[in-house]
Formats: structure tokens, C-alpha cells, sequence
């Protein structure tokens, strides 16, 4: 018998320290294939910020620097300004990038920097246990939300793929969902695409994963697929947004 | 070829560090330092480096500590308000230990404070770099030329030591004009193989994983592992009391009276001295010109014996660097204190008389 | 013939695989692992369309594929 798919060998020798059925999981090894069959998995990095991203260096063969909570937007510009042809992936969580890192996030995206921007979007901050992110759904539960996410106090989920399409500079902005394998592989076609955007002609891609927080959401992983398809992406429909 | 010219602080310590092989600059405008930000506007990108206006100072820092990482020597320039914005990433810098410049161009003042030149930053700098307790090597010049000179040199400390360096400047030496020699251009190491560099990986080189919290090590738990390494960052901090430490004696020789300030404060302290001297008064000048490392031991060695008494001059209300010196100094010596705030200069006839009044 | 090998030191037991195989060929061990999930096992190999599903939707590249 011949093995007709297998773990990329851009990712290390060790599991990742994601909880069971934690989507971050799915999102890096689809950047890990990407980067095989594109034949840069020696020039890839990756900017890991504060998050569950944290660790990311150690699951990965690729180069990767870490970044303030929210700030990759300016660590990655200052790397790729200086660094134009290595192919540079800024790995976010949805609090960093849409939270505390907003206004960088924003302007990375209005320069148009040269770089690929990866944000996985599960509705909470899941390293710091389940508090409300900015794209907490209304009405979900969460420890600093206890009785639900209240449109009057916290306003709505922002809807950052949106603001980002609504720049001229991006080339490519898109929202994708790693909950069903038909996801997976079209998030994977994206992934793809963004990187080729980068390498090939240059400019900014964004490319939005909405992924499962079990632990936090306080759900079977099992579960977590319908409850993506039947509440969470009618908040985020999944689609390109531009390009 | 060095050549002498005529040119503003804030430019002239620019044109130092793109002599000295910076090629990439971050900032972000502010009054005194908004000069430096324009210089550097056009001078960078002619050099062949990379010049950013960043929407923030928190974003500046940390596009400096992107570029660092990328192997390149690169800087930014601020002034109080926006050096608080950048204690985090300044934090970063020095956990991730970047050899990185940032010069902090003072104006007076908490909050919005005012903008005019002062030395009230003297603790934040000096004490930690953000949160955490690191630090780095902090130079406060006296002159434009001398802040030449340091930013010529700051790359190959900052990286031979792998710290960030902190060059303090004012408000007052960013904007005079005065003639300097500007030094020869010369070319940036290749630090592509750093462990703190990465890309451009070559052959089957291990990938770096670059952390700001250094993790890993010897040990065996997280904690023990940021235990020792911090552990290791000491010794290198401590290694500057030894090899770093940069002061200046002017007119000590002989003198019964000592003035003890650096920076701007020195400089006028200076034109104060050579007055007193004319009329007879045996006063010199003790002038710290590396603020980390603080010559502890030069302080603590004036002998009680022969100086009758001290003066500190700074340009900061509440004191700090009066505070600082006190530590080291024999307490049996006795000490006055000058200094003016708000943004107002220290002036050479105030510390004639404060002098005088000692005799 | 097809068959799925699961990397029982990289599965964490999340089960997301057994909802996607459509011949309900993968179900949760009753050993468990090092760090103590009970990872998924497949039965009925014989059964197997290497469709890739499973190993598409696990988070954890535990799953390799076999035909
Ligand atoms: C300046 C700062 N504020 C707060 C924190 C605490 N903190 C660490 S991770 C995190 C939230 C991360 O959430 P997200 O970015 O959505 O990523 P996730 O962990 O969900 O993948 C917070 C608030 C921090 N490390 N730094």
C-alpha cells in the first residue's frame, strides 16, 4: 500500500500543546503543507504573537519570532521592510489581531505590507481561559461575558475580514472555516493563495479562519462543527472578500 | 572620509547612524524629536535603508525590533510621551536582547508635559526597560558631537552585548546647530546567521525559534530555564561596571568644590566652572557620561578629604539623578542640589552662586 | 484495500474524525495514550475508501492515509 497523505515534514517532531479538537491545530498544518508543496518550507517565517499562537515556533521546522500581544502588524513590518524576499506569515488570534493590535493591524493592511496574515477566529481569548473577544458572538457566554455578550455594553462582533476588504491596498481578504473537510481544503486553498500573492507579485492578504475553542467554548469537540455551521458562521459567513 | 559640518542635533545624530550603517528607522512625530523623523524622511531611503512612519509609537519600537530580526541595524527616536508607549516593546527588545538603538530626545514633564528640553527620564530609563527589570546600555551625552560619536559606535556595543542602547539627548541639544565632525561611513556586519535573526536560512541550518521570554535552556522547567537565563543577562549587565563605564573629569585636578551632572546640565555647569575659576574658586566637574552602567565606584571613591563640597545640576523637579548619586557618594561630604523643571534651562549664573554659597 | 494509520502519540481523542468518515469506521480506543486521551482507532479497514476526510479534518496531523 502506498501512504497517500500524510503529516507535512514542515511540522516538528512533537504534537502541539493545543487542547483536543483546538482548531489552531488544523490552521498550522495547512500552513505546513502549503509551504511543501509551494517548496519554501526553508524560507517561510512566522510571527508568533502572545496568544495560544505563543508556542507555535515549537510545532513548526520554520524560522519564527514572537511579537507583544497585538503588535505583529508592526514586528512583521519591520521585518518584512528589511527582509523584502522572505515570505512572512503573521499568525494571529482574533483579540490580537482585532483587539489590542486593531490600529496596527489596520495600517499593515492600508501600507499594503508585502506579508500574510493568518487570524484565527474562535470568539474568545482562549489562552487566557474564555474571556469576551471583540468577535464574541451576541449573546455568548463567556467568563468576563457570564450572562451573555450584551450589544449595549460590548457592541457588535467586529467583523474584521469586512474593514480590512474595505482598504484599497489589500490584494486579498478572505474568510475561510476549518470546521468541515470541505473547509479545510478550500481554507487551504486560500492559504495557498495568499502566499503565492506574496511571493509572486507582492502585497497584503488576509486570510480569516474561523476555528473551534472547545476547552473554552465548553463543548464536546464533537460538537463543535454544527454549532460553527449553525450559529457562528451566520455572524461570519465565510467567502472572498476581495481578490 | 570624515568631514566637518554645521547641522541640528536631531540631524546630526541621524546622519551618525546611517554612518554607522542603519538602515531602517521607525518613528513617529513628536516635539523635539519631529526633526529627526523628517531627516530621516528622505536621508534613509537615499542611504538604501527603509524609512516608516508608523501610526504609533507602540508600533514604531516594535517595527525596530522586526528589523533587528531581520539582521539589520535599525533605530527610533522619541520623546516622553512616546518613550512611555514604547516601555512594552522596549521590554521586548531587551527579553529578546536586540541589539537596537533608540534615542530618547527629552522634553519635561508627566503627562503632556511641555516641550521644551529637560532631564526628567533619567529614572525611567535608567531604572528597567518596561516591565521585567532588563535593561540596556544608556548614554546621555553632554554635546552634539559626543552624541555622534556614541551613535557611531552604539551598533557594535549593541550587538557585541546583544542589548538595546539608549542614547539620551534634549530638547535643547536636538535643536542647536553646532560644528561637528561627522565620521567615515562603514558597512553593518552580516548577522544573518544571529541567533536572533531569522530568514535567509542557508544550508540545513536549525531553525531559530525567537523568543522574548527566553524559555528554554538548560533547565528544567520554564521557570527555571527564566531563572538562570536571567541569571546570564545579569552577568552581561554586570560586566559593563567593569568594561563600559564612561565619564569625564573637567578641572578636577586640584578642586575643593566638585559640580556633578551630565548631559546638557554638564555643559552649562562647564561654562559655570571656568567663571568661578577666573575668580579663584578650585571647582571642577565630575560628568557621567554612560548612565548605564552608572560610574558607581568613581563616585564613591571622591575623597572627603579634598572636596569640601558637592554640587549636583540637573534639569528635573523632582530630583532624580541627585538621588541617584546620593547612593554612592561619602556621606560625610556635604551636597547641595541645583535644578530647574518645566522645561526650564539650568543657567550658568545660578550655579555660580549655588557654588559660591558652599564656600 | 485502503487503510488509516493513527498516530496514537498525536491524537488527542477529539473525535472530529468520527463524525466525518462516511462508513463510520472510527470510533475512540479503549487504550489510552502517554497523555492519557483515549485516540481514535479505525475499525473495518477492509471497509476503507482512503477518502482522506479523517485526516483532512484532524487538527493534529495524526492520521495517515493508506491505499
Ligand atoms: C499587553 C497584554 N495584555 C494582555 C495579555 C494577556 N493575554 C495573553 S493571550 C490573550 C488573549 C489571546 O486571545 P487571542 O488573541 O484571541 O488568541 P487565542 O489565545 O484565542 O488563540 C491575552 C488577553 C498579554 N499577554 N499582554
Amino acid at each position: 500500500m502506498e501512504c497517500i497523505y500524510t503529516k507535512s515534514k514542515a511540522l516538528s517532531a512533537v504534537p502541539t500543546s493545543f487542547c483536543p479538537g483546538c482548531m489552531h491545530g488544523t490552521a498550522i498544518k495547512l500552513i505546513a503543507e502549503v509551504s511543501e508543496e509551494l517548496g519554501i518550507e526553508n524560507d517561510l517565517v512566522m510571527v508568533a504573537p502572545i496568544g495560544c499562537a505563543v508556542f507555535l515556533g515549537a510545532f513548526v521546522e520554520f524560522d519564527s519570532f514572537g511579537s507583544p500581544h497585538g503588535r505583529p502588524g508592526a514586528t512583521g513590518t519591520g521585518f518584512k521592510r528589511s527582509n523584502p524576499d522572505v515570505p512572512l506569515i503573521l499568525y494571529q488570534g482574533d483579540g490580537d489581531c482585532a483587539s489590542i493590535g486593531l490600529a496596527e493591524t489596520m495600517h499593515a493592511a492600508n501600507r499594503g505590507e508585502n506579508f500574510t496574515v493568518i487570524m484565527i477566529n474562535n470568539q474568545v481569548y482562549g489562552m487566557t481561559g474564555g474571556q469576551a473577544a471583540p468577535t464574541t458572538l451576541p449573546g455568548q457566554k463567556t467568563t468576563t461575558s457570564p450572562a451573555g455578550r450584551s450589544i449595549e455594553g460590548s457592541g457588535y462582533p467586529i467583523q474584521l475580514a469586512e474593514l480590512i476588504a474595505s482598504f484599497k491596498a489589500p490584494k486579498y481578504v478572505t474568510r475561510q472555516s476549518l470546521h468541515t473537510p470541505k473547509n479545510v481544503l478550500a481554507a487551504k486553498k486560500a492559504i495557498k493563495k495568499a502566499l503565492e500573492i506574496q511571493i509572486n507579485e507582492g502585497g497584503y492578504s488576509y486570510v480569516e479562519l474561523m476555528s473551534a475553542c472547545p476547552t473554552n467554548w465548553k463543548m464536546d469537540p464533537k460538537d463543535t462543527p454544527k454549532y460553527m455551521e449553525d450559529v457562528v458562521l451566520k455572524e461570519f459567513p465565510v467567502g472572498d472578500l476581495k481578490g | 572620509m570624515s568631514e566637518k559640518v554645521v547641522k541640528k542635533g536631531n540631524e546630526a545624530i541621524c546622519e551618525a547612524a546611517i554612518r554607522a550603517g542603519c538602515r531602517f528607522f521607525a518613528g513617529y512625530p513628536i516635539t523635539p524629536q519631529t526633526t529627526a523623523t523628517e531627516y530621516l524622511s528622505w536621508r534613509m531611503p537615499e542611504a538604501g535603508g527603509v524609512f516608516v512612519q508608523a501610526e504609533s509609537e507602540v508600533a514604531a519600537i516594535n517595527m525596530v525590533a522586526g528589523s533587528a530580526m531581520a539582521g539589520t541595524r535599525a533605530m527610533t527616536a522619541t520623546s516622553g510621551p512616546g518613550l512611555s508607549l514604547m516601555t512594552e516593546g522596549l521590554s521586548v527588545i531587551a527579553g529578546t536582547r536586540l541589539p537596537t538603538v533608540i534615542v530618547n530626545i527629552q522634553r519635561s514633564g508627566a503627562g503632556i508635559g511641555s516641550i521644551t528640553g529637560n532631564q526628567s527620564d533619567f529614572y525611567m530609563v535608567t531604572k528597567t526597560l518596561g516591565h521585567g527589570g532588563l535593561t540596556g546600555l544608556v548614554y546621555g551625552p553632554e554635546s552634539i558631537q559626543e552624541s555622534v560619536d556614541i551613535m557611531y559606535e552604539s551598533w557594535d556595543l549593541a550587538e557585541k552585548y546583544r542589548t538595546p542602547v539608549i542614547i539620551m539627548t534634549d530638547g535643547v541639544m536636538g535643536q542647536m546647530m553646532e560644528q561637528v565632525e561627522m565620521p567615515d561611513f562603514k558597512e553593518a556586519p552580516d548577522l544573518s546567521e544571529q541567533p536572533y535573526v531569522a530568514g535567509k536560512r542557508k544550508g540545513g541550518r536549525k531553525k531559530h525559534l525567537i523568543m522574548d521570554s527566553p524559555y528554554f535552556g538548560p533547565k528544567a522547567t520554564q521557570a527555571d530555564n527564566l531563572e538562570y537565563n536571567y541569571a546570564q543577562y545579569e552577568k552581561v549587565y554586570e560586566s559593563w561596571d567593569e568594561n563600559e563605564v564612561r565619564y569625564e573629569e573637567y578641572m578636577t585636578q586640584d578642586a575643593e568644590y566638585l559640580i556633578i551632572a551630565w548631559g546638557t546640565s554638564a555643559r552649562v555647569a562647564k561654562t559655570a566652572i571656568r567663571h568661578l575659576r577666573e575668580q579663584g574658586v578650585k571647582v571642577g566637574l565630575f560628568r557621567p557620561i554612560t548612565l548605564v552602567p552608572f560610574p558607581k565606584k568613581q563616585l564613591a571613591a571622591i575623597d572627603k578629604n579634598k572636596i569640601k563640597g558637592i554640587l549636583t545640576v540637573e534639569m528635573a523637579v523632582p530630583s532624580q539623578f541627585h538621588n541617584e548619586v546620593m547612593h554612592y557618594l561619602d556621606k560625610d561630604i556635604r551636597v547641595e542640589k541645583y535644578r530647574r523643571g518645566g522645561g526650564n534651562m539650568v543657567l550658568d549664573e545660578e550655579i555660580e552662586e549655588c557654588v559660591k554659597k558652599m564656600l | 484495500m485502503a487503510r488509516v494509520e493513527i498516530d496514537a502519540n498525536y491524537c488527542k481523542g477529539c473525535g472530529l474524525c468520527f463524525g466525518v468518515c462516511p462508513k463510520n469506521l472510527l470510533r475512540a480506543s479503549e487504550n489510552v495514550n502517554a497523555k492519557g486521551y483515549n485516540y481514535a482507532e479505525q475499525i473495518d479497514a477492509e471497509k476503507c475508501t482512503a477518502c482522506k476526510l479523517c485526516a483532512i479534518i484532524c487538527p493534529d496531523a495524526a492520521i495517515s492515509v493508506y491505499k
